[in-house]
């Protein structure tokens, strides 16, 4: 979450034009909306809020406790199915972490093995880590049982298990 | 046999090649091989210098001119994009620099590779094209 303070962000000029961040208009000169609308140039997202509304009655109409649980069964599924591969290396194994399971092999760059997955239908995210900025600091504790070396690769394949509703 | 002449029939066998599969998956293996048979470059040319832009992984190119034509040196980290730069060193090695400079590589839309790839890779391979040409281009002005 981005904030500011009211006295700074009077200052500060609108960095985009449009929609509600205007107040008047002439040909010698524009004066803008006050906060926040003067930050808020065009069509606010809308659909995104209306969907986020949908998305959140559909998860409380299945219930918290359940999602938990179906998220912890597809995490343990999807990280025995993975670590059953051979010289597959799953970085990241706190036993409270989040439903992401970030992969790599040694002698494999991670663009080749997401675009060989991509032509077997398995999308996955490629690239550098986006705690990239972490990783010279994760690499100086990698004798820290809770960081495993492989975060010294520099980039690698995540697979969320949230975007995988059901079980292969 | 002239630069270009040889260049289109090049271009003509890789297609040849790439028409005998018809799943991508054998596509991408054929190319994987490609970038196997591709001799490791030095690592004196992995410099920033000769790193191609705009790719996501790794490129490095580099070229000298020897009686008149071309000849490019070039390496990357990932082994599709390994593959990609072999069959561009395939079709392109020992040409003459005005040929190189004015080359289309067409042969690359017609086995769909252009369209197949992540906008990303199509990118990276856009620039390793662009880079090829200029080499063309400067090896045009230098004896």
């Amino acid at each position: 979450m981005l904030y500011g303070r009211t006295e700074w962000l009077e200052k500060l000029p609108p960095y985009q034009g449009g929609g509600e961040m205007i107040s008047t208009v002439t040909m010698a000169q524009s004066t803008y909306a006050g906060l926040p609308f003067k930050f808020e140039a065009g069509t606010p997202n809308i659909e995104a809020v209306v969907g986020w509304g949908a998305a959140l009655d559909w998860m409380n109409s299945v219930g918290m406790d359940a999602l938990m649980a179906h998220e912890a069964d597809l995490m343990t599924y999807g990280t025995e199915r993975l670590t059953a591969i051979d010289g597959l290396v799953l970085f990241g194994t706190a036993p409270e972490k989040s439903a992401v399971l970030s992969f790599g092999f040694a002698d494999l760059h991670p663009y080749d093995l997401g675009t060989l997955l991509d032509q077997q239908g398995i999308a996955v995210r490629t690239g550098q880590q986006p705690c990239a900025p972490a990783s010279p600091r994760i690499r100086r504790v990698k004798t820290s049982t809770a960081w495993p070396t492989g975060w010294n690769a520099p980039c690698a394949c995540f697979a969320n298990s949230m975007k995988f509703r059901t079980r292969l | 046999m002239s630069s270009l002449e040889t260049l289109k029939a090049r271009e003509a066998e890789v297609v040849d090649e790439f028409e005998f599969f018809d799943e991508w998956m054998d596509r991408y293996e054929h190319i994987i091989a490609q970038g196997k048979s591709l001799p490791a470059a030095d690592a004196a040319i992995k410099t920033d210098d000769n790193i191609i832009r705009g790719c996501q992984s790794k490129v490095w190119i580099t070229a000298e001119k020897r009686d008149g034509l071309v000849y490019f040196t070039a390496d990357s980290d990932a082994i599709i994009t390994r593959g990609l730069v072999a069959l561009l060193l395939r079709v392109c090695n020992g040409l003459e620099p005005e040929v190189l400079a004015k080359a289309d590589f067409g042969f690359l839309q017609e086995i769909g590779l252009t369209e197949h790839l992540s906008p990303t890779r199509a990118n990276g391979l856009q620039s390793m094209m662009k880079q090829i040409r200029l080499y063309g281009v400067a090896f045009q002005a230098v004896n």
